[in-house]
């Protein structure tokens, strides 16, 4: 499989993945172990690898799925053939839902998705919670983890001008020192 | 033209920025998104960058580089799309790059792993502090609230894939939109 391959492989899993994230990974193991790119046990250690490091999971995957392929080269093609098609996408819808956006019947409509996406947004902290700080209820509670998500939460809540990097940074530190 | 180029290079950085320090998947960008282009720039309004979200979860691709295409697009069309992208996309890039030689060792580092202990903490934190402050544009009244613990409900107890309940959130709206416009020209 040479490169432009490579990016036409990525390209389609970029487009027939609606949901984003974990959504794409059935597709990509399929594509990656099926043709023979990645074993099983690869596939594992680029979703472990993808979530512990910054930025979307699907992108990061493609990236560790190019690299350990092709190397550099390889990275560029996966990474690009897998955003192609949410930047061509995404630009035509933009343009279509920007110019309509501003009507009426939009933002009565709009008005019933946006409590929608809170309720997504709600049941990803409930369930990075469960994963992270309940451990998905096995091997009990990760204390020091919930102690510190309990502190960010009030800090966030009192202190207005709190960045949420600055909250990274110094969560990730402390635990790096304190619970390793 | 200076004018333009300063606004791509910024579009660009900022994303960069918030790529670098998004753990946890599309939707934790979004506290990021609202801090700087909301709350510090004013470039948008809190209403489209939630609006923006639920496109984006919508149509096919990376959720986090649809959201920051249109956030781009809005600001700057398409030159702006394509900074912002490339700017949400290359910390990731750079990152994996150099990870993905020695992840092994990564992997199962102690420091590495009690890092995101603490990191995951701060995602859990941050997540619930985002519902907090989107209520007050997003919740306006008993029947958004619903709408909200239902999303959540179906998500959660019965693993309904979130396009399809986007598409209900947008079903609802319609019925909506219908019922206002009947009430407001009668």
């Amino acid at each position: 499989m040479d490169l432009l391959a490579l990016y036409l492989t990525f390209l389609k899993i970029g487009m027939f993945t609606i949901g984003g994230g974990l959504a794409m990974l059935p597709l990509m193991q399929k594509e990656l172990v099926a043709n023979g790119l990645m074993t099983m046990a690869e596939t594992v250690d680029m979703v472990a690898i993808s979530q512990m490091t910054p930025g979307p999971f699907a992108v990061n995957a493609s990236t560790f799925a190019g690299m350990k392929l092709y190397g550099v080269a390889g990275a560029a093609a996966a990474t690009l053939g897998v955003v192609t098609p949410s930047v061509v996408i995404t630009v035509f819808v933009a343009k279509f839902f920007i110019a309509f956006s501003k009507r009426q019947a939009v933002q009565d409509t709009m008005s019933a998705v946006r409590p929608v996406v809170t309720g997504l947004i709600l049941a990803a902290a409930l369930s990075i919670a469960n994963e992270a700080l309940l451990r998905g209820g096995t091997g009990g509670a990760d204390i020091p983890a919930i102690v510190m998500a309990a502190a960010g939460l009030i800090l966030l809540l009192t202190v207005k001008k709190l960045s949420p990097i600055l909250l990274i940074i110094v969560c990730g530190a402390l635990g790096a020192i304190f619970l390793r | 033209m200076y004018g333009k180029m300063k606004k791509l290079w910024q579009i660009f950085a900022t994303m960069f920025y918030i790529g670098l320090f998004t753990f946890g998947g599309g939707l934790a960008m979004l506290p990021q998104m609202k801090r700087v282009f909301v709350q510090k720039r004013g470039w948008v309004t809190e209403e489209e960058i939630v609006d923006y979200f639920a496109v984006s979860q919508s149509i096919p691709g990376v959720i986090a580089t649809n959201t920051s295409v249109m956030i781009g697009y809005r600001m700057a069309g398409t030159a702006g799309a394509l900074c912002a992208a490339f700017g949400a996309v290359l910390p990731s890039f750079l990152v994996l790059i150099a990870v993905a030689v020695f992840y092994q060792a990564f992997v199962a580092h102690p420091v590495m792993i009690g890092a995101l202990r603490g990191i995951s903490a701060a995602v859990v934190a941050l997540l619930f502090y985002t519902v907090w402050g989107l209520r007050k544009t997003t919740l306006r009244g008993i029947a958004d609230v619903l709408l909200c613990l239902t999303a959540a409900a179906l998500l959660l107890l019965l693993g309904v894939n979130p396009v399809w309940v986007i598409l209900g959130g947008l079903a609802a709206g319609l019925f909506r939109a219908v019922f206002r416009a009947r009430r407001r020209a009668p």
